[in-house]
């Protein structure tokens, strides 16, 4: 049955090509029709609010009559839009804000096939990488790094085992020494940074220059290390872990992408596109607002962020497999 | 907290500001009586927000959101289906006191209930800003925990009819519930087979339009002609409504319980208007002195579902604006648009940002108020769709709730999660097994397994976390309260008698 | 064997299938629903025993609502959600039938999306099903198929299902 699917699928997508071909060639211009930007997260959210915030300034450099406009396809932690947009046609008209370093550690840790390849997909441009810091709470019995490395249970507060800042926090705690436990289940920040000040857990590891905990710095939030070569903005006195020996980045890398396979004068463009609406009035308006730190870079600075965080999963990951069964 | 509520007031009398109020409140009417569209039409809206006022964008989005279940409510009384997932209880009695002839009276006392819910849902919020800190952060998982033990132990209340097939249900749901990966965990549960469509679990919107919709619609079919009884013209006018409309204060108690219900679920992040709901409505029914009338269309049943779907707006504001943790869909939304226009949420935002707190409070109760009256006072018009024939109706409201159903997650396989469902709601009304339970234990299930893991991770294993904290002794001792209920209210009936 | 009969053998299988799975998962993962499942098998097997042994079921007939009515001194029996056993004659085919429709649907949308399933639907429910004559049913149809657009995929911008036949994306299982 699904051979005789993929077969008619095929079918079609051949004859849908031949049809399109000849009018592709006599349309040089690209794009001519909307662009659909794709988030794998809920509306509202952290990716998608960026996501709009290009679009609106990506408008207003693509021919008139193309509109940018942005959806969300979100489910299973964001894999539905990864498996989503590794099938989508390449052409270039679809393409979306993903977020890279997670697909990666999700793709390498899962013991079943997730369906698509993060590597494969066409890297258009970096939006930022928000650097990770470990957090304890102001009032906690912890103060300092080296209470944490000297304190026998140590809990840290994720959204589940295997996401993102699960790994973060694993990779973090390896390196600093500290003890491993979680405590899962939270939904996001929101819920997450409320548990930390509530003591339902020790450790956070979350980006320092983020909009949602800049407010809580200095008074319920206390950061004791940065997971970065460069210290956080907004808190100048933590040291990085390349300062203190543990040579440890991580953050959510955040990029657009597309279906693997664009061609690369599409690809280019769409790449100039968004760069240049990341160096917007507009958008560097809005991230101000937004108190967001993100530095934006081509499509090939994300092809080399992930080799990087290749290397890290790799080196750690049978360790992390374990920890991830280990419940 | 003067100086905000003046500069509050000040933008409300700029025309642009009430006409953008005004254009919410009709999109979000239309939005919230069309099932499953609602949160879309809501994202749609604040995208149209770019470039606007911080006010004006929230004066649009309280215009909608506060419109929803009002909305919602119209189909929920004239079809059976409802608009919004918040508006499922007003099914069980709004329905049949509709079918009984008596549609223009159930919208008014849905419209009225509403917004009277709106208004004390945000008087409570005003009141509670001081505190709020005190209260999100006293809530643990352990004590969440304690409180949806709590919440389950209702569902032996809420069993109508047979309690065994009642709890029967409940577990089903509760099993149901488990289903998908458990981030908790780390693992894909009961996946049966399928590695991605199940990720998230059974998806909420198509399973509830399928069991609540889909099923109603073959019961259309099997009851005749058209979606009234005996196929006769209603004749409400305007009178029923507005009899419907003040006919609310009669019953004061049922009113403000169920705001107060609507209030807490609102607050406590996850809970969500569903949960508050069928929670009013089936403590509506322990309270009442009349239960047997539930489900036969009484006006308690509507106001108790009603009001305290807009009383949770109060509620759920609140963590949103002072966390940043949405209450519900619809205020995740809401917290899209406020880092759209710069605004943090956190305990900044009520020390800075006051004026949009209560141009947000302003927002809803004059949209409640607005819905409200173009529902109650449309509603000649819209009970006239109960006389078309069944013919029309059926294939119509199918079309929708199947429509709504994709469009939630635009996933192909949750029109056959809908239809699945609707057999399976279909089974169980027609033998009597609840679907109110059924739903209570799919809402809550997972959500116990959560805090409970949650709590045990956070104590190292100890089991001594639930017996140690003040919040979850109280909550113990209510749950204990509740299960000796029945046995003192026989003993003082023993007595009195 | 009557239709509560089957539902109740349904139920049982079902929380059965949830209780013996529950072992296949270690630790916490397996422990919290094997304590779930366990009283739902239990109860369930109560109530299929109810359908032979009316005498189990009735004794669950008393609900704590009775004993809050009988406190309220309300008189009467308390009736529940409706409760029909044996269907009434032609009952049975009839909702056979609106299932069948219902799913036919599903199938159609799928091979060939909204719109072709939306038309052929319509057309044939209100014709065949509904007694609706062709103006009504033309009528229908047009709104139907107006809403998705206009609505659905204009304001909204929902992408609705094109159907396999024409190269959908067919979200993975």
């Amino acid at each position: 049955m699904r051979n005789l699917l993929t077969r008619i699928l095929l079918g079609a997508a051949v004859l849908g090509l031949a049809a399109s071909l000849p009018l592709s060639q006599a349309q040089a211009a690209f794009p001519d029709r909307n662009i659909t930007i794709i988030v794998p997260f809920s509306p509202g959210g952290g990716y998608d609010g960026i996501a709009r915030a290009v679009a609106r300034s990506m408008k207003k450099y693509v021919p008139k009559g193309v509109n940018i406009i942005v959806k969300n396809v979100t489910g299973a932690a964001g894999r539905r839009a990864s498996v989503f947009m590794y099938r989508a046609k390449p052409d270039g008209y679809t393409i979306a804000h993903f977020q890279a370093s997670g697909m990666l550690g999700d793709q390498m840790l899962s013991d079943t096939p997730v369906g698509f390849e993060t590597s494969k997909f066409t890297w258009l441009a970096r939006v930022g990488a928000d650097a990770f810091g470990l957090h304890v709470s102001a009032k906690g019995p912890h103060k300092s790094i080296e209470d944490l490395q000297k304190a026998k249970r140590v809990t840290w507060g994720v959204e589940g085992i295997g996401v993102g800042r699960w790994m973060g926090s694993f990779l973090a705690a390896k390196a600093y020494g500290i003890d491993f436990h979680v405590v899962a289940g939270y939904r996001g920040t929101g819920e997450s940074l409320p548990a930390l000040l509530r003591g339902d857990f020790d450790v956070w590891a979350q980006p320092i220059d983020h909009n949602s905990v800049i407010s809580y710095l200095g008074t319920d939030l206390r950061p004791v290390a940065q997971l970065d070569k460069k210290r956080a903005v907004n808190a100048p006195d933590v040291k990085t872990s390349y300062e203190t020996g543990q040579n440890l980045s991580f953050s959510d890398l955040r990029a657009f992408g597309g279906p693997p396979g664009i061609p690369a004068d599409r690809a280019q463009i769409l790449e100039d596109l968004l760069l240049k609406a990341m160096r917007d009035d507009l958008y560097i308006a809005w991230k101000k607002q937004a108190s967001a730190v993100l530095v934006e870079g081509p499509g090939s600075s994300v092809a080399q962020d992930l080799k990087y965080y290749e290397d890290l999963f790799r080196a750690n990951l049978e360790e992390m497999k374990k920890a991830a069964k280990a419940k | 907290m003067w100086e905000p509520l003046m500069q509050a007031m000040g933008m409300l009398s700029e025309p642009m500001n009430l006409l953008v109020l005004a254009v919410g409140a009709v999109s979000g009417l239309i939005l919230g009586a069309l099932p499953g569209l609602f949160l879309a039409g809501l994202t749609i809206g604040m995208t149209f927000t770019f470039g606007w006022d911080a006010e004006t964008a929230m004066f649009l989005m309280a215009g909608m959101m506060g419109a929803a279940t009002e909305g919602g409510s119209v189909p929920a009384i004239l079809l059976n289906i409802p608009g919004e997932a918040p508006n499922a209880a007003t099914c069980f009695d709004g329905h049949p006191m509709a079918r009984r002839g008596e549609a223009g009276r159930a919208v008014g006392l849905a419209a009225a209930s509403s917004f009277l819910g709106a208004v004390v849902g945000m008087c409570f919020l005003m009141i509670l800003i001081p505190f709020v800190k005190i209260i999100v952060l006293s809530f643990g998982p352990p004590e969440f925990f304690m409180l949806v033990v709590f919440g389950l132990l209702t569902v032996a209340y809420a069993a109508r009819g047979n309690m065994l097939k009642g709890l029967v249900s409940a577990g089903i749901g509760v099993l149901l519930s488990l289903i998908g990966f458990s981030p908790v965990h780390g693992v894909l549960r009961f996946n049966f087979g399928s590695d991605n469509y199940l990720w998230d679990g059974i998806p909420l919107v198509p399973f509830f339009i399928g069991l609540f919709a889909i099923a109603e619609l073959v019961n259309h079919v099997l009851r005749g002609d058209t979606i009234a009884e005996g196929g006769q013209r209603l004749k409400v006018g305007l009178f029923g409504a507005f009899r419907g409309f003040l006919e609310v204060f009669h019953y004061k108690t049922t009113l403000v319980r169920s705001s107060a219900i609507g209030i807490l679920a609102g607050i406590i992040p996850g809970i969500g208007g569903v949960l508050a709901n069928f929670l009013s409505y089936s403590m509506a029914v322990q309270f009442s002195k009349n239960p047997e009338k539930f489900g036969t269309g009484t006006a308690e049943g509507i106001i108790a579902s009603e009001a305290s779907n807009d009383a949770k707006d109060g509620g759920a504001l609140l963590p949103t604006i002072i966390f940043g943790i949405p209450g519900s869909a619809g205020m995740a939304v809401l917290l899209g648009a406020f880092i759209l226009h710069g605004l943090q949420p956190g305990f900044f935002f009520v020390r800075e940002h006051m004026d949009i707190v209560f141009v947000l409070i302003f927002g809803f109760v004059i949209s409640n108020f607005l819905a409200s009256l173009m529902a109650a006072f449309g509603a000649d018009i819209l009970a006239r769709v109960t006389t078309l024939r069944v013919g029309y109706v059926v294939p119509a409201a199918f079309l929708l709730s199947v429509g709504g159903a994709y469009a939630a997650r635009e996933n192909v396989w949750d029109i056959g999660i809908a239809i699945a469902a609707g057999v399976m709601g279909f089974a169980f009304n027609r033998f009597g097994f609840s679907l109110v339970t059924l739903v209570i234990g799919f809402l809550l299930g997972v959500r116990a397994e959560l805090s409970f893991v949650q709590s045990l991770q956070i104590s190292a294993g100890s089991y001594a976390i639930f017996f140690t904290r003040p919040v979850t002794i109280v909550l113990m001792l209510l749950s204990i309260l509740l299960l000796c209920l029945p046995w003192l209210t026989s003993r003082k009936a023993k007595a009195s008698s | 064997m009557k239709g509560s009969t089957l539902l109740g053998v349904i139920l049982v299988f079902t929380s059965l299938l949830f209780f013996g799975w529950s072992f296949s998962y270690g630790g916490m993962a397996g422990f919290v629903p094997l304590v779930l499942s366990f009283p739902t098998v239990a109860l369930a097997i109560l109530c299929l025993a109810g359908e032979r042994y009316p005498r189990i079921m009735s004794a669950f007939e008393v609900s704590l609502e009775d004993v809050l009515t009988s406190a309220a001194g309300a008189e009467g029996s308390i009736p529940g959600e409706e409760v029909q056993t044996g269907p009434k004659a032609g009952e049975m085919g009839l909702i056979t039938r609106m299932f069948l429709w219902f799913f036919l649907f599903g199938l159609l949308v799928f091979i060939t999306g909204f719109y072709i399933s939306t038309l052929v639907f319509a057309l044939a429910f209100t014709r065949l099903q509904g007694g609706i004559g062709w103006p009504g049913a033309v009528f229908i149809t047009a709104l139907a198929l107006g809403f998705f657009y206009f609505i659905f995929e204009e304001t909204l911008a929902v992408d609705l299902f094109a159907g396999v036949i024409f190269g959908a994306f067919i979200p993975p299982l």
